[in-house]
């Protein structure tokens, strides 16, 4: 990141924590040096936050995608409820993460268009394959998410866990969520899907070269 | 997002931008004797300045004045400085300074945008924000050239140019709900005719 955009984006980072300023006479450099004060760390925690924020939401958006094309094609059975609830939460995930994403003004992954296809397509694929292949492509995905989740977890404690409270938060409430997701496919016979340990393999492959570029790109 | 407030708050920001130019075209002056990453430091300071607060218009305008009035002791708003401005730009040119300078356009951009209200979160958030840089360029090279008095025809000719976007927007959304209706269309005959041919019916 340029020094240059940092500074100027140093203003809008400092969330809840409006100074009253004095007339710009002295403004401008009361502003450099409380730029030049707290730029090192600014700098660290501002890449990261970006990063996390903008990946999660290509995440959701993603795992969104996944849900309606499973419920496109089993929409109509018997675990057409059990999608849908699986769904509704994740539409309130990513509903958080716009919020987020707007408040830290964080720019969304390019790549979002091609989440969008490629989810509907992996779930409804999947669903193709039965109930079973439905529920086999959650355990796999939702298995990637959480595992992300918590590495983003430990990186967040490890920085600063007070000044991340309340990042922190919402990714322990939704990574305890994906868990139970997870556990929900394994009880509707995920295990039961047609090359299941190949398929849960190559699911997890995906998500990792997902998550590889939203965060980049 | 209504037009009218789009439109409002760009030429709001714009007016905010105005002196910012103008102190960068003085920048400039101190500057190319000095390394071009004070020059791009220095713009940011200003709008720095302007991104910070959330004060009322006038307010925030005089602070920026203020701080502009700084790099412009004697000058007003004259011919000559706006000379220097076309110097600045050809600066900002330079091969070497374009990665600084185009950091700086998308984040001034991004503010522009943020201050007017976009919650965008997906590939509205990288159109909205190309359209806006094609905008604010264009209109700073007719700010460069423009003779008429309070440059009365650089804010024309970005009215113009926002409806210009404006429309397109529009357009472009009429066009997405044209397809599908169409579709739609396309796919109710196709039902009546399997009806019709009784393809339909289950023996």
């Amino acid at each position: 990141m340029s020094c240059a955009q940092l500074m100027g984006s140093c203003f809008p980072w400092r969330l809840g924590t409006v100074a009253p300023r004095h007339l710009s006479a002295y403004g401008r450099r009361i502003s450099v040096r409380f730029c030049s004060s707290g730029l090192t760390l600014d700098k660290i925690s501002r890449a990261a936050v970006d990063r996390i924020i903008r990946v999660d939401h290509a995440g959701e958006y993603g795992a969104n995608r996944i849900y309606a094309g499973q419920m496109a094609v089993l929409g109509r059975t018997s675990v057409g409820p059990v999608i849908q609830k699986m769904w509704d939460q994740e539409k309130d995930h990513l509903k958080k993460f716009n919020e987020l994403m707007v408040a830290y003004r964080v720019r969304p992954t390019i790549l979002m268009p091609f989440w969008n296809v490629v989810g509907f397509a992996l779930g409804a694929g999947t669903a193709l394959l039965g109930k079973e292949g439905a529920m086999a492509c959650t355990v796999a995905v939702e298995e990637s998410i959480a595992h992300h989740y918590n590495n983003q977890i430990r990186a967040l404690m490890e920085e600063d866990p007070e000044k991340y409270n309340e990042l922190l938060q919402v990714i322990k409430k939704f990574r305890d969520e994906e868990l139970e997701h997870h556990d929900i496919g394994l009880e509707h016979d995920a295990e039961l899907a047609p090359a299941y340990a190949v398929l849960k393999r190559l699911i997890q492959a995906g998500c990792s070269v997902a998550i590889y570029l939203s965060e980049r790109i | 997002m209504s037009s009218q407030r789009v439109l409002r708050g760009v030429t709001k920001l714009w007016s905010l931008v105005r002196p910012i130019s103008h102190a960068r075209q003085q920048a400039v002056r101190r500057a190319v004797p000095m390394s071009l990453s004070d020059l791009g430091l220095r713009y940011t300071d200003q709008s720095g300045e302007e991104e910070e607060d959330h004060e009322s218009e006038e307010q925030l305008q005089h602070r920026i004045l203020t701080a502009a009035l700084e790099f412009v002791p004697a000058h007003g708003w004259t011919a000559e400085a706006i000379a220097e401005g076309a110097q600045a730009l050809s600066i900002l040119m330079l091969p070497h300074n374009i990665p600084s300078s185009l950091s700086l356009l998308t984040s001034m951009v991004d503010d522009m945008w943020h201050y007017a209200g976009d919650q965008s979160t997906d590939l509205n958030w990288y159109t909205r924000r190309a359209v806006l840089a094609g905008i604010y360029n264009t209109t700073e090279l007719v700010m460069m050239q423009d003779s008429s008095p309070d440059f009365e025809d650089t804010w024309r000719f970005l009215e113009n140019r926002i409806n210009d976007a404006m429309n397109l927007g529009h357009t472009a959304k009429q066009v997405k709900y044209t397809g599908e209706a169409l579709v739609q269309g396309l796919m109710g005959a196709a039902v009546t005719l399997k009806n019709l041919t009784g393809l339909n019916q289950r023996r």
